[in-house]
């Protein structure tokens, strides 16, 4: 249920470049474009608890680009 | 108080508005009729900047308070906050914050009541600004704020700012029509109003095309538009700019601050990126981090050219760096300058170390990654942080030290141990303290001499940390002994380590019984705290009462628990403070003994309703109140009460052995047998005490006694009651000496031995006779009445006995007024003399100044004086009085 460490996939309005790893606890920053054709950046990495979520949810927050999506794409539960 | 810094309650200056934006003031003001407004926006949307002019032009006086991150220790919070309020009204709720420096800490509704209390009576309508209130996630401060919402005085108004909503129940202010809020749909720039900031004001003669352009890209953004046009004024090709700005897909924030850092001067990229480590700046503290000696023309260029940078005060000496922008910046330059942020934030350190900032100088030393460096400055400001209660500040400081670092530092160790203590983790605490003891036996005899007088100050403190612990656990030797060791060996500066000393040892004492020495430090305990702590004073005092109604001077005591509510009273302004309610409980015991029961239930209600509103521990007040409902016969109540006592004490500890207690008097009271029975079968410890039970358990095993009593078991515990009298009276403890001679009495009378019984209680009438001792017989109910008739005939306080018969049955007044020329005799002198006083109709008041006593004890006397003509007024106790030729 993504409670522990598991891959997090954020999208993000507007094109972000590699730069901003280190601003995101160095999430992977890919830049791509909505189905409507507006930019977005999507940051992937793995996140090791909600805590660490909720703190680069709130570096977003900080810089304030609005966020699209947040996805837990692969959960580490098991290891 | 500790030192605030003066621009975190400064309202940003106001810039000159290009473009009016009253809708948005005025939609403040309208919110000033409720409770709260909310100015919820991500950054960037000028939330600061909108109510700095608002704060100008508000008709209310404004507190205004910056946070920061540092601001989540709940003591350093309502200081700023308290801070911010003073600027209003100076000597703003002073006695309010000295809750956090009291001895125990008291729980943060007693602070916010205090100073409730305090608006409501000093201050006329006024608003508190919270802003950035996003960097506060402390549940303590969530919690708190949303009591202080609930219980907001009518003429005080909050608004919080921040970049996402607080955590506190938002809806229900919401429905109660309470909340104003301004998001960002309202503060967005809209179409007209870009329009006419690009064309109308700035001249920009931007086309109806290119300025769709603006709008979409920027979406009204207010800090993009700032950013844009900080760009596009003085360039020639507006158009161009905007085409490519339209182009561009990047984040648009950075596009546009590369564009801005594009047109800039290298010497201003290299200032920005050397002073973007700063969380604030002043001219002189800039060129101490770059080295250079135009920080401050520095300032003012990039004031000037609106890079980035706000003023934090009035004078032009501090600014900070837009946060989001700071952000972006931080970005962008990393990847130009290789210079090392580490030497930055040292010299940054150094700075403020050397004007006296510490807890900047710690935060940049932190940053720098020199733990050493770190540890030494918070070594320095680590006993400040522990006397004004930063527990968590100091707690979070320490984390960020590896061990081996702290373990190399003594005297931080020690205030490590206090701050684990406070904080309720006295399990971590003994390796703390050895390691600090450790440091000095490493060293030799020499270097031992040299550091004489830390290492005696660290053996003090650690020997009182330790003392703590051992009365927590219920040592009371071990903590006595080590707190009489510490008191011993501490330096005099050391007053706060001392007066906590002396505190555990009246405490100690009194759990002992031991009233002498209690008294003597309740008293040194009361004496330090007048100096310093008014908390520590207001608790020694009480405790003075309550040791004074164990030494059966109920007059004294009784005077003593009014002097502490008078006190308590002028601290809180007018409103005692929610620590008075222990004297609201010892006026209540001492008016339960005397059988004025009205007089007990008013004070126990009182009592509980302080400090029920302060989340104090209630236990024994309920249980209190339970035992007077009880003898004012409302058994319902009584059941109420006790069941709020129990439920307030978790299992298996003293309190919960105590109120297990009075819960079997109200059983004795109903002559509930069985109930008894079971209850008495439950009560292991005190069954199967070896010798005579300690002081602290007196109260449980007399009761337990007087069930054995009830249940015929009278053997099972009549052993200890000899030995209890002699240690109660070694230990000038005349109260117990009184009560365990009358269950001796009783239970002399239960096994027939009638003499003895006679000549038990004929010794307890005449230690308790003229003392106002009347429940202690009373509650033995029909026994010890027939044992009373039966003493009448021989004893020297006929009187009295005849007083206490006439107190028999529930003490209705026909009954009172019958007996009552027994009773006239036993006015005493001063009763007589404020009687003749009331005679000649002058006010409590001026036979207060008369007999030089304080006016509480007047009309204390006077309710003595009613209780014994069975009156209930002036004109009656006068008029019965003439009828009895007393006047």
């Amino acid at each position: 249920m993504c409670q522990n460490r598991a891959r997090y996939e954020i999208r993000v309005g507007g094109h972000l470049d590699q730069r901003w790893s280190d601003w995101f606890e160095g999430m992977e920053l890919t830049q791509a474009y909505n189905q409507n054709g507006s930019p977005i950046t999507v940051l992937t990495g793995a996140i090791v608890d909600q805590a660490a979520l909720h703190g680069i949810l709130a570096s977003v927050r900080d810089i304030g680009i609005p966020i699209i999506s947040v996805n837990c794409i692969e959960s580490h539960e098991e290891e | 108080m500790l030192s605030l810094l003066k621009t975190k309650l400064n309202a940003p200056r106001s810039r000159d508005e290009l473009v009016s934006r009253s809708f948005l003031l005025d939609k403040l003001n309208q919110g000033l009729s409720g409770k709260l407004i909310l100015v919820s926006t991500p950054a960037g949307f000028g939330k600061t900047t909108l109510l700095g002019e608002w704060t100008r032009q508000c008709h209310l006086p404004v507190a205004w308070l910056s946070l920061d991150e540092n601001d989540n220790d709940p003591s350093r919070f309502w200081s700023y906050f308290v801070g911010a309020v003073q600027a209003i009204k100076p000597g703003m709720g002073e006695a309010a914050l000295a809750s956090f420096q009291s001895g125990q800490p008291q729980p943060i509704e007693a602070f916010l009541i205090t100073l409730i209390n305090e608006i409501t009576d000093k201050l006329t309508p006024f608003v508190v600004v919270l802003d950035d209130y996003h960097l506060i996630n402390a549940q303590a401060i969530q919690t708190a704020i949303t009591f202080l919402l609930e219980h907001m005085p009518t003429q005080m108004h909050l608004v919080i700012s921040g970049r996402s909503d607080p955590p506190i129940p938002l809806a229900r202010f919401r429905a109660s029509n309470q909340v104003t809020e301004i998001r960002s749909k309202d503060l967005r720039f809209n179409r007209d109003e870009i329009a006419t900031l690009v064309n109308d004001v700035l001249k920009l003669g931007i086309s109806e095309n290119d300025l769709e352009t603006l709008i979409r890209r920027t979406e009204g953004w207010i800090v993009s538009l700032q950013m844009a046009i900080t760009s596009m004024r003085g360039r020639e090709d507006i158009s161009g700019f905007i085409n490519k700005l339209s182009g561009s897909h990047r984040f648009v924030l950075e596009y546009l601050v590369d564009e801005v850092l594009a047109d800039q001067e290298e010497d201003i990229h290299r200032f920005l990126y050397q002073t973007s480590v700063l969380r604030r700046m002043t001219g002189p503290l800039c060129d101490a981090v770059t080295g250079r000696n135009d920080g401050r023309e520095m300032l003012l260029r990039l004031e000037k050219n609106n890079l980035f940078i706000e003023p934090l005060d009035d004078e032009g000496r501090w600014y900070r760096y837009h946060q989001l922008f700071a952000d972006v910046l931080s970005v962008q330059l990393d990847n130009f300058h290789q210079e090392n942020k580490d030497i930055l934030n040292l010299r940054a350190s150094l700075w403020f170390e050397k004007e006296g900032l510490l807890d900047e100088s710690i935060y940049h030393a932190l940053q720098a990654r020199d733990s050493e460096r770190a540890a030494n400055l918070i070594e320095r400001t680590a006993s400040s942080l522990v006397e004004h209660s930063q527990i968590s500040t100091l707690l979070n400081l320490v984390s960020n030290l590896p061990q081996d670092i702290i373990n190399l530092k003594p005297w931080l160790s020690i205030c490590y141990a206090w701050a684990l203590l406070l904080s309720g983790q006295p399990g971590k605490v003994e390796p703390v303290l050895q390691a600090a003891e450790g440091r000095f036996e490493n060293l030799d005899q020499a270097l031992i001499n040299t550091t004489d007088e830390l290492f005696v100050k660290v053996r003090g403190h650690a020997l009182t940390i330790r003392a703590y612990i051992a009365r927590a656990v219920g040592d009371i030797e071990t903590s006595i002994e080590l707190s009489s060791k510490a008191a011993e060996i501490l330096p005099d500066s050391e007053d706060t380590a001392q007066s906590a000393n002396i505190l555990n040892l009246a405490i100690s004492e009194y759990m002992n019984g031991d009233v002498l020495n209690s008294s003597r430090y309740f008293e040194k305990a009361r004496e330090m705290g007048t100096r310093s702590n008014f908390y520590v004073a207001l608790e020694a005092t009480c405790s003075l009462g309550d040791l004074q109604f164990e030494e059966a001077r109920l007059i004294q005591a009784a005077e003593t628990h009014h002097h502490a509510l008078t006190l308590a009273t002028e601290y809180g302004g007018g409103h005692p403070i929610p620590a008075a309610a222990h004297a609201y409980h010892g006026l209540a015991r001492i008016y339960y003994e005397r059988n004025d029961l009205e007089e007990a239930r008013r004070c126990a209600d009182q009592g509980i309703e302080l400090s029920e509103e302060a989340y104090l521990p209630n236990a024994y007040r309920y249980a209190n109140l339970a035992l007077i409902t009880q003898a004012l016969g409302d058994e319902t109540e009584a059941e109420k009460a006790i069941i709020k006592a129990e439920s307030a004490v978790t299992a298996a500890t003293l309190d919960a052995l105590h109120i297990s207690a009075w819960k079997a008097r109200l059983l004795l009271d109903r002559g509930d047998l069985p109930a008894l029975r079971e209850w008495a079968t439950s009560q292991e410890l005190l069954m199967n005490q070896s010798e005579p039970p300690p002081f602290v358990i007196e109260m449980p095993y007399l009761t337990y006694y007087r069930v054995c009593i009830a249940l015929e078991e009278v053997k099972q515990a009549q052993r200890f009651l000899f030995p209890l009298i002699r240690k109660a009276e070694t230990q000038g403890r005349i109260r117990s000496m009184i009560e365990i001679l009358t269950i001796q009495s009783m239970a002399f009378l239960s096994t027939g031995s009638s003499d003895e019984a006679v000549a038990a209680l004929d010794r307890a009438l005449i230690l308790s006779d003229g003392k106002g001792f009347i429940r202690t017989f009373v509650d033995f109910g029909a026994p010890m009445q027939q044992l009373l008739r039966q003493v009448l005939q021989i004893s020297k306080v006929r009187d009295y006995v005849q007083q206490l018969l006439s107190a028999f049955p529930r003490l209705n007044r026909t009954s009172v007024v019958q007996l009552n020329t027994d009773l006239v005799e036993y006015l005493n002198e001063r009763e007589k003399q404020i009687l003749r006083f009331m005679a000649d109709g002058l006010s409590n008041k001026t036979i207060a100044d008369n007999l030089y006593l304080s006016i509480n004890t007047v009309k204390w006397y006077t309710r003595q004086i009613y209780n014994k003509l069975g009156v209930n007024s002036r004109v009656e106790a006068v008029n019965r009085a003439r009828n009895l030729d007393i006047l």
